[in-house]
């Protein structure tokens, strides 16, 4: 096996669809939206022959029902692949799908892969998280967490806690800005690009679901200002602050520079480093901040060096702290140009 | 990452860009990329 450079050469998503009953992807499987995904993005590369595909990693937090049995093979039977083409299903709950890409990355990039497909999904509408979960009672009992870690809204309120200089106003503006930012960039057609519409059943007919059905470009600061705090009486998380919960599904084209050259690939970008870390639980959302560093560290490279920052948005508090860390402004144009998770949903 | 991907077309004086998420029960996430557009 030889090392080599590993390229992102293509990503798509199917729209976010809201969860539950109300959502547009109540009456469709997961496993469909993941199929439209994969379907979606190998036609964009008509020339590419799919039996070159070494492999397809797809991740899903709950491996059950419509995203069970081992989604990632049975996703690329669905999808047509050739039945020569292996696959297998990841979970790192949040980061599911980035860690597809990692993980296939570095088969690529030590030389056992040449090509794969690395993508995710979550019906949160059909699996909200944590289901079926039995979690140990250590936890508590050993107090080996906070109570608190178990719920992603009260993790965000501890944050608040944290850092009491980062206040609801800030959070607020940054969630106003990210609804603006993601109208604007809608308007110039800039996310549609990489949307695969999904043909979608519900009880009036079947919709070809072509956006994000969570946006809410109409928000503003005073509206935000009184809503509920769900997590904590007198708290500052509120639905207008925060990522709602999320149908969705995303795929990407991963390939070592030999695949570019054999197959004529056009890569979008290179990977340098990456880098997992762990933080205390009940504050989960500062995660971003050691993995950064680590990553950074590996690459040789400062924050200074870092044009364009993609940062999910599970909560406006938790990318705050990592803008305080590095000292940069909450609304640094590096920063989520396009808006984020708070105004197009987060699936897990 | 396919948002960060478009985001370097349309930024080719921008060498590098990250993808970076929180993960929950206390977990980070960074992947940094160089644009394939760059053009220094």
């Amino acid at each position: 096996m030889q090392t080599q450079d590993v390229y992102f050469i293509d990503g798509v998503r199917t729209p976010f669809g809201k969860a539950g009953e109300k959502g547009v992807y109540w009456k469709t499987r997961a496993d469909d939206l993941v199929v439209k995904a994969m379907i979606g993005l190998l036609e964009r590369h008509p020339d590419l022959p799919k039996e070159a595909i070494d492999d397809v990693a797809i991740a899903a937090a709950t491996q059950y029902g419509d995203q069970g049995l081992q989604i990632g093979r049975s996703a690329s039977i669905l999808a047509g692949l050739p039945l020569t083409v292996p696959g297998y299903s990841i979970d790192r709950w949040c980061a599911g799908a980035m860690t597809s890409v990692t993980t296939t990355a570095s088969a690529i990039g030590i030389g056992a892969y040449d090509i794969a497909l690395a993508g995710g999904v979550e019906h949160m509408g059909h699996h909200p998280m944590g289901e079926g979960a039995d979690p140990n009672p250590r936890f508590l009992a050993e107090k080996l967490v906070d109570p608190s870690a178990m719920n992603m809204g009260n993790t965000a309120e501890k944050i608040h806690d944290r850092f009491p200089h980062l206040t609801k106003e800030r959070s607020d503006a940054f969630a106003v800005a990210s609804q603006q930012k993601a109208a604007k960039a809608y308007e110039e057609g800039k996310i549609q690009k990489d949307l695969i519409p999904v043909s979608a059943a519900s009880d009036t007919g079947w919709n070809l679901v072509t956006t994000d059905e969570l946006l809410r470009p109409e928000s503003t600061l005073e509206g935000m200002k009184d809503l509920k705090t769900p997590f904590r009486p007198h708290g500052k998380v509120t639905a207008g602050n925060a990522s709602p919960l999320t149908d969705g599904a995303t795929m990407s084209l991963i390939a070592g520079e030999g695949a570019v050259k054999k197959y004529g690939l056009k890569p979008k970008m290179k990977m340098v480093s990456f880098a997992f870390a762990g933080v205390e639980p009940e504050i989960m959302g500062i995660g971003p901040i050691p993995a950064t560093e680590k990553a950074l560290d590996k690459a040789g490279l400062k924050m200074d060096d870092i044009g364009l920052i993609e940062i999910n948005e599970a909560f406006a508090i938790q990318v705050l702290s990592f803008v305080d860390h590095f000292g940069l402004a909450d609304d640094d144009p590096k920063i989520n140009p396009w808006g984020g998770a708070i105004a197009m949903g987060h699936p897990l | 990452m396919n948002q960060l991907a478009r985001h370097f077309e349309d930024n080719p004086k921008v060498r590098y860009g990250m993808t970076t998420m929180c993960i929950g029960l206390g977990m980070g996430g960074t992947v940094i990329w160089e644009n394939s557009n760059y053009k220094g």
